[in-house]
């Protein structure tokens, strides 16, 4: 499968989606105008990786901050990991936020709440 | 050697500029000397001919002499021939030449500025051709009558002839035509005084004016190749003839030598011989010198005008060149203008919009009734805005709500308003169909949710929207100072004795979601006097700022929040705005619509009670309307006087709605499917005599408004419906008001 490398910008995340190496993450601060333009590839990248992926995949997410709409696509991802779970996949989504960020941090556990994929908090300073 | 040649080129020189220069003036009105001698022959031709035979070549022979004529701009008599030869080619029945004819004599009479007579004429030839079938010389014919109803300053009429040439020649699209035709039409609009029209077509007239010259430039530039070709093959030529020359020489040389050497054989015997020959050779080299030079000279001329020529060629090009940048810039310049119009455009309704968003949001008046102390910090990041608050009062209870629609900008305001919309509806119907205490925090935002998937069709299929909005409800029930709150994603902050208790939200958005059919939660507080309470949209907490860029987030915001409670609330504004602004600095923009509310609960509010006779709140409208746009703007166009809104689908629903409930009067849609307006006010009629029952519909004729009366309709109110007047004709009616 192509590598997907995406650098962070002011109001998108840094994207980097590598099968070989077993490397998924998304990093930053997420306000496309557009999310569609944004997260469509994204998306179509992990489904088709959902049809046959590694033996465990931890999915990284390192995000600042994320817009409403932005969230809309977030849970599409969770969506997606949820269908690789529930076909017998071993998937880990690690939440990786700020310490002080309650915010964030609430926003991980609805994600938790509603999605049944296995989540791990990692509070940073 | 004698040079005598040389005054003679010059004299062939000034001859040829002389010729060129009369050519250019010749603009007397008399006949040159060839033509009048070709016109004498063609009359004295003419007067063999039998005029009953020869029509044909009379009709001829009378065309040719106007040609001179005309050639010779001697226009009376051009007009005069080219009558007579119209004359009999109408007898011969020549359609063609009759045409042709009309045509030139009209271009004559145009020429000189008579255009009543060349709009005759053109008339003329524009009957012959439509006999004939011409259409693109139709187009031309009217574009001429155009520029002689121009001529006699008819725009107007002007204007209609261009439209139908322009038609033409877009068909066959004739560039030149139809730039011909732009032209015109700009002109005679700018003549009308209507500039925006001229401009337009002024517009389109320099598009295809570029357009042409593009061809034009394109065709020059080969023109000018094929002259560079045709100089070099000349060049070439020339270069042979030169080396034959050589050749020729070098041969007399041999010539020569045999000559030499036989004359030293006859030396003496020849002398005299040999004498005269070598004074013939001498001749003969002098002429063969001469030849040369004068070949080399015409050569040198024939170079230079060359030259002469292509240099002109080039300075018109370089012309040409520069006229078409010069063009392009304009038009860049015209781009980029049109680009801001529009921008302005955009922008101006935009901020229209913005006027009506703000009067859809709940009046400081209203507001201010209930509340003696509280702010609403309300920051939208653009014009207008996704967050929005939302208030009503029913009785001893006050309603507020902070919400946070999907996006911002336009989406986001058209998402708000559909907000505002359902909130009054539910309300409404709740506080009507039970008891005011009834009213449920969680329940509001249960049926908001319902409205929102319901109204964007957000049911199953992966492509459905996800839009929806966050929200903070509160309840604030002034006689039992209890306050019921519900919150999808927005918290609630209660500021009690120095701490700060939260509420937390619900995690899930007011929009189709996984849990869209669980209840939210109905959080019940009882409230003391002096507890401050906050909710607020996710804008101020997520402002990226400060000297890392980072959120501001809600650990900082509570401890605000703390810090300043106990100030007055307007001041508590102010902080909260100085705040925002210090935070996101110059180096940030606002991310997002910013709102926070905020009040201090005091119970001993005497909640003002409005005149009995003009308090809307008491009253209960019900609106007939299957449509739902036309039932918001009607719900619309009553917010601001807090009367209590129904609604019926169709005129069935209506009937069993008067039936069950009581209401104070009723607009009636007179469309509807189910049952009509006419049928169900007949039916309410039987049972409710003094109802006011007003008919508003889009169709209203003479027939229709008898029909009304005659049915027991109080009063109609058109479509579209004008604000002001409508409100009042519903004053009248409820208060039983004299107008």
């Amino acid at each position: 499968m192509e590598v997907i490398v995406i650098e962070a910008q002011l109001d998108t995340p840094g994207v980097k989606l590598d099968k070989a190496s077993n490397i998924f993450e998304i990093s930053g601060k997420s306000l496309p105008e557009n999310v569609m333009d944004f997260y469509g590839p994204i998306l179509e990248w992990v489904e088709d990786y959902a049809k046959q992926p590694n033996e465990e995949t931890r999915f990284v997410f390192n995000l600042e901050y994320f817009n409403t709409a932005s969230s809309k696509m977030i849970s599409s991802l969770f969506e997606i990991l949820e269908v690789m779970v529930k076909a017998g996949h071993k998937v880990v989504a690690e939440w990786h936020y700020f310490e002080d960020d309650d915010d964030m941090q609430s926003a991980g556990e609805e994600f938790e709440d509603v999605m049944e994929v296995e989540m791990e908090f990692f509070p940073y300073m | 050697m004698d040079i005598r040649i040389s005054p003679g080129i010059f004299l062939l020189l000034v001859l040829f500029i002389i010729n060129i220069n009369v050519c250019a003036q010749l603009k007397t009105a008399t006949l040159s000397e060839s033509d009048a001698k070709e016109v004498n022959v063609l009359l004295s031709e003419l007067e063999k001919l039998d005029a009953s035979k020869d029509k044909l070549q009379i009709a001829d022979f009378y065309n040719k002499i106007g040609s001179i004529y005309w050639d010779n701009e001697s226009t009376v008599e051009a007009v005069n021939f080219f009558s007579k030869s119209i004359q009999f080619n109408i007898e011969i029945g020549n359609r063609n030449a009759v045409q042709k004819l009309n045509y030139n004599i009209a271009l004559i009479y145009y020429d000189i500025e008579y255009f009543d007579e060349a709009f005759d004429y053109f008339k003329e030839s524009l009957k012959q051709n439509q006999d004939l079938n011409r259409p693109i010389d139709i187009a031309y014919d009217k574009y001429y009558l155009a520029l002689c109803l121009q001529g006699q300053k008819k725009f107007k009429e002007s204007n209609k002839y261009l439209r139908q040439a322009l038609a033409i020649v877009q068909e066959s699209n004739d560039v030149k035509g139809m730039r011909n035709c732009y032209s015109s039409l700009a002109e005679n609009y700018e003549a009308l005084g209507e500039t925006a029209e001229s401009m337009k077509n002024y517009e389109i007239y320099l598009s295809l004016t570029n357009e042409l010259n593009k061809k034009k430039i394109s065709e020059a530039e080969t023109k000018v190749n094929n002259i560079e070709k045709e100089k070099l093959q000349k060049e070439k030529a020339l270069r042979q003839q030169a080396d034959t020359l050589k050749e020729v020489l070098h041969s007399k040389a041999l010539q020569e030598q045999e000559i030499d050497s036989l004359n030293r054989m006859n030396e003496l015997r020849e002398t005299i011989i040999k004498q005269q020959e070598e004074k013939q050779r001498v001749v003969y080299f002098a002429a063969i010198f001469v030849g040369a030079f004068l070949f080399l000279l015409i050569l040198l001329f024939i170079f230079v005008y060359r030259q002469f020529r292509q240099k002109k060629k080039t300075a018109a090009l370089l012309e040409q060149k520069n006229a078409e940048v010069e063009l392009s810039k304009k038009e860049a310049e015209e781009q980029r203008d049109l680009a801001n119009e529009q921008k302005r455009k955009i922008t101006d309704s935009i901020k229209y919009a913005k006027r009506i968003q703000n009067a859809i949001l709940p009046p400081k008046k209203k507001i201010t009734a209930v509340f003696d102390d509280y702010f609403i910090f309300f920051k939208p990041r653009d014009i207008v805005s996704g967050d929005f608050f939302w208030f009503t009062r029913k009785d001893k209870v006050a309603i507020i709500a902070a919400a946070d629609c999907t996006g911002h900008g336009v989406p986001g305001a058209f998402m708000s308003m559909l907000g505002i919309a359902f909130l009054n509806e539910i309300v409404n119907k709740i506080a009507i169909n039970k008891h005011i205490n009834s009213l449920q925090a969680n329940d509001i935002l249960f049926q908001l949710r319902e409205q929102v998937i319901n109204s964007l069709h957000q049911r199953d299929g992966k492509e459905e929207s996800k839009d929806g909005m966050d929200i903070a409800l509160c309840i604030i029930d002034y006689e039992n100072n209890r306050l019921q709150y519900a919150g999808a994603h927005n918290p609630l902050y209660l500021m009690r004795d120095g701490d700060l208790i939260s509420y937390a939200a619900d995690k899930m958005p007011v929009s189709i979601h996984r849990r869209a059919d669980q209840e939210f939660t109905n959080h019940i507080i009882q409230l003391k006097d002096n507890d401050c309470l906050y909710i607020f949209s996710d804008g101020f907490v997520d402002q990226f700022g400060g000297e890392n860029g980072r959120k501001y987030m809600s650990k900082r915001f509570k401890e605000l929040v703390k810090e300043i409670h106990q100030k007055p609330f307007e001041e508590q504004e102010r902080i909260l705005t100085q705040e925002l602004s210090d935070w996101k600095g110059e180096k940030y923009h606002q991310l997002d619509d910013v709102l926070i509310i905020g009040l201090r609960y005091n119970s001993k509010v005497k909640l003002k009670k409005a005149d009995e006779e003009h308090d809307w709140s008491r009253k209960r409208i019900l609106i007939v309307e299957d449509i739902d746009v036309n039932y918001f703007l009607l719900v619309e166009a009553m917010s601001i006087t807090e009367v209590q809104i129904l609604r019926a689908h169709n005129g069935a629903e209506a009937v069993e709605f008067c039936q069950k409930n009581e209401v104070d009067l009723i607009l009636m849609d007179i469309n509807m499917p189910v049952m009509d307006g006419y049928e169900a006010t007949t039916e309410i009629r039987k049972f409710r005599k003094d109802l006011p029952i007003i008919a508003q519909t889009a169709q209203f004729g003479y027939a229709e408004k008898e029909k009304c009366q005659e049915i027991g309709f109080t009063d109609f109110i058109a479509k579209p419906i004008e604000l002001k007047i409508f409100v009042r004709i519903i004053e009248k009616y409820l208060f039983n008001k004299n107008l």
